[in-house]
């Protein structure tokens, strides 16, 4: 034990020393009882990164270094907060978060402001707790008892469908038959024979489609066609290869005059590109963009099948086709509202970014273009997708997992990474590593916070308003819409407090977070 | 250790997708190929220590998405830059025509202070394919480069490491004379040297 506690010490020391510590950090985190059983864990490399002298000067010369540091001290949270998951098993996540919120130290607006919207909320006893949680999977025996016996009809709520597949996704066996509803092959009030005649007609106008480039010579020597060919061909061949339904290399290039032609293949890498090229006869104005391959990928394993897998994706892409546009509005646009949500939810960690001039979120920026495609394991990313595609909180919830993630690091980035170009790396190195189900379990605790501090905001404000102005909603019309969140102070004042003033104004992005329906963003 | 400053050398890879931007980085830094690196979305870099002229300094490389609708929002980090790489495909005619453009858009985002001096180097890539697929010979390919202000240009294989340690040592060097040459005629401290003295990254304090 007296050995555990030396190196203990020498850690602290010399890792304070290193990232000068203040408040709150990875070294309160080595002090903190529950890291204490981590401690003797911890990697041997990395107590003698810390310890050796050279190392350190390293880590004091440049961000790569710092970087590390950021990471390390990211897993030692890690392992703390695992450690206590182990000691105290019953605690669920979420009580910790609340915690947070309601602790004077991390008041949210407390840098910003004297009355903050804040305190209406954690003044405020009588407001019951906030219940996030997740379940097991969505399985064929209850998803089958949604319908009917005799017709094959819904016979449930459609928001009980959407629920259970927002709180725990599918099981495998059911997937392929819940995504020909979410993806909007099968209309949700269709019965079992419209489903099945549906699916033939699907099949004829796939073929219908393919066939306007399939076999027609003129078309194929178009300039536009050979562009969005090769542009396709690259994309598929580094698309989920390690899949092994994308693995197998089984057979000879179809084009011997492609410059892909050295490269074997199989059948589904084929009909991968059969699909991408026919969306683009489907979907001619916008053609076959970068990260389509992505999308697509998941949605044909599930589907198995050519032309299932071509209607499911049109589906998918109806919602997600924005994202792809050439002037790319609509990426810029969620971008800035999580810009919003992060100032509205995080104060300081807002400031930090604005700070080091990463608002404008690039690193998010992979994220939202194709659902996190890339930062989850394959299983992972279809219980995520199908999570989002429920729309059960949100049309935009996507967002709040990309808060989530923020929130979890918020600490480690707000203390150790003080530039874009760090800040960037960090995020983009946490692919492949972020638990989904605590994740998830986070995001919709964000969410519930953020949909209560609008209700409360809105409240007070009408309030507020009421007592001090005859036209009661002229405060509140007035600020709808006005841009983000800081030119408040230019208001004026006619018609409102002064306490008024100092709550964060809900943008209509932020307000449209709010909104469960997919055709009105 | 020396006590002159520590220097950042800020490197942007640009040319069209699939023509290897991701595969010589990786190269160059990890020494390591693979023919399935996923199409890069968004924006990353590598970091490398190199040794130019008997100065340490550290390459931050950053490898950049190839389809062109999302370069206007990535324009957050050619700010700064010292060496711009533009890469095309050997056995690919249209990407070494698009060189052009990506110089021209990199000059007006980039907007650095001198854009006629501005080094740039350019890859051709891909030349372990066989000779037949070939579309750009090498004269033509300097003959652009020579119009261009004496671009230096590589043939590279990332696949087989021919000439890229080369071509990136070139990089290093134009580049450090370009961060050489922006300290002697900047009066503001620049944004992305590390400074001992006043460190950018002191802790804000919140």
């Amino acid at each position: 034990m007296e050995h555990i506690e030396t190196v203990k010490w020498n850690v602290f020391e010399q890792f304070s020393k290193v990232a000068r510590f203040s408040r709150d950090t990875a070294a309160n985190i080595l002090e903190h009882p529950l890291a204490r059983p981590i401690i003797p864990h911890l990697p041997p490399g990395v107590n003698n990164l810390i310890q050796s002298d050279p190392a350190r000067s390293v880590v004091e010369e440049y961000d790569a270094g710092r970087i590390y540091l950021a990471k390390w001290a990211a897993s030692v949270a890690e392992q703390a907060e695992e450690a206590a998951r182990l000691e105290y098993p019953d605690q669920i996540l979420s009580n910790n978060w609340k915690k947070r919120w309601s602790d004077t130290e991390l008041k949210p607006w407390e840098e910003e402001t004297e009355v903050g919207a804040f305190e209406i909320l954690s003044g405020d006893t009588t407001l019951p707790p906030l219940h996030a949680s997740r379940s097991d999977p969505l399985n064929a025996e209850t998803w089958f008892s949604f319908f009917d016996d005799s017709e094959g009809r819904l016979r449930v709520e459609l928001n009980e469908v959407r629920e259970a597949v927002f709180r725990g996704g599918v099981e495998d066996d059911i997937r392929i038959e819940v995504w020909k509803f979410f993806l909007g092959i099968y209309p949700w009030d269709s019965s079992r024979v419209e489903r099945e005649s549906i699916l033939e007609a699907k099949k004829k106008e796939y073929l219908d489609l393919k066939r306007e480039w399939w076999d027609d010579p003129e078309v194929q020597s178009s300039s536009n066609y050979k562009e969005q060919k090769s542009r396709i061909e690259k994309d598929v061949i580094r698309t989920d290869r390690t899949i092994s339904f994308f693995a197998v290399e089984d057979m000879p290039h179809p084009d011997p005059l492609s410059s892909a032609s050295s490269n074997l293949t199989n059948n589904n890498l084929e009909s991968m590109k059969a699909i991408l090229m026919t969306y683009n006869f489907y979907n001619k104005d916008l053609g076959y963009v970068q990260g389509m391959s992505d999308l697509l990928a998941p949605v044909f394993v599930v589907m198995r099948d050519e032309v299932t897998a071509f209607w499911a994706f049109v589906g998918f892409m109806n919602r997600m086709e924005a994202n792809f546009y050439r002037d790319q509005v609509n990426m810029r646009n969620q971008l800035l509202t999580l810009d919003h949500l992060i100032q509205f939810m995080d104060p300081r960690l807002h400031k930090h970014l604005q700070k080091t001039d990463s608002l404008n979120l690039f690193f998010c920026f992979r994220w939202i273009l194709i659902w996190f495609k890339r930062e989850f394991k394959w299983d992972e990313v279809l219980y995520l997708w199908e999570v989002l595609w429920s729309d059960h909180l949100s049309s935009q919830f996507h967002l709040f997992v990309a808060l989530a993630i923020l929130d979890k690091h918020r600490m480690i980035i707000m203390e150790y990474l003080h530039q874009f170009d760090e800040i960037l790396k960090y995020v983009n190195d946490l692919s492949m590593s972020i638990p989904l189900d605590e994740t998830l379990l986070r995001a919709e605790t964000l969410f519930l916070q953020f949909q209560r501090m609008v209700t409360a905001i809105d409240k007070k404000r009408l309030g507020d308003t009421n007592e001090t102005s005859q036209d009661s909603n002229e405060g509140v019309r007035r600020r709808k819409g006005k841009d983000p969140v800081n030119n408040d102070n230019n208001d004026g004042g006619e018609g409102t407090s002064n306490n008024t003033m100092r709550f964060p104004v809900v943008s209509d992005l932020l307000r449209g977070l709010l909104n469960k329906d997919t055709s009105q963003p | 250790m020396s006590s002159r400053k520590k220097v950042l050398l800020k490197v942007i890879i640009l040319g069209d997708s699939g023509v290897g931007k991701t595969s010589l980085m990786n190269q160059y830094v990890n020494k390591k190929f693979s023919t399935q690196y996923k199409a890069t979305i968004g924006a990353d870099f590598l970091t490398k220590e190199v040794m130019v002229d008997d100065r340490l300094v550290t390459m931050q490389i950053w490898d950049t998405a190839g389809q062109e609708r999302f370069q206007s929002l990535g324009v957050a980090f050619y700010r700064g830059a010292d060496c711009c790489v533009l890469v095309y495909d050997v056995n690919n005619n249209k990407s070494f025509e698009t060189l052009d453009s990506w110089r021209d858009e990199f000059l007006i985002q980039a907007s650095p202070r001198d854009p006629e001096n501005f080094p740039f180097v350019v890859l051709g890539n891909k030349i372990d394919m066989e000779e037949s697929k070939r579309a750009v010979s090498q004269k033509r390919a300097m003959t652009w480069c020579q119009s261009k202000g004496n671009i230096p240009y590589f043939e590279t294989s990332a696949k087989e490491a021919i000439n890229v340690e080369n071509a990136f040592q070139t990089i290093a060097k134009n580049a450090l004379q370009q961060e050489t040459d922006a300290e002697f005629y900047n009066d503001f401290p620049d944004p992305i040297k590390i400074d001992n003295d006043n460190s950018k990254y002191d802790s804000c304090g919140c």
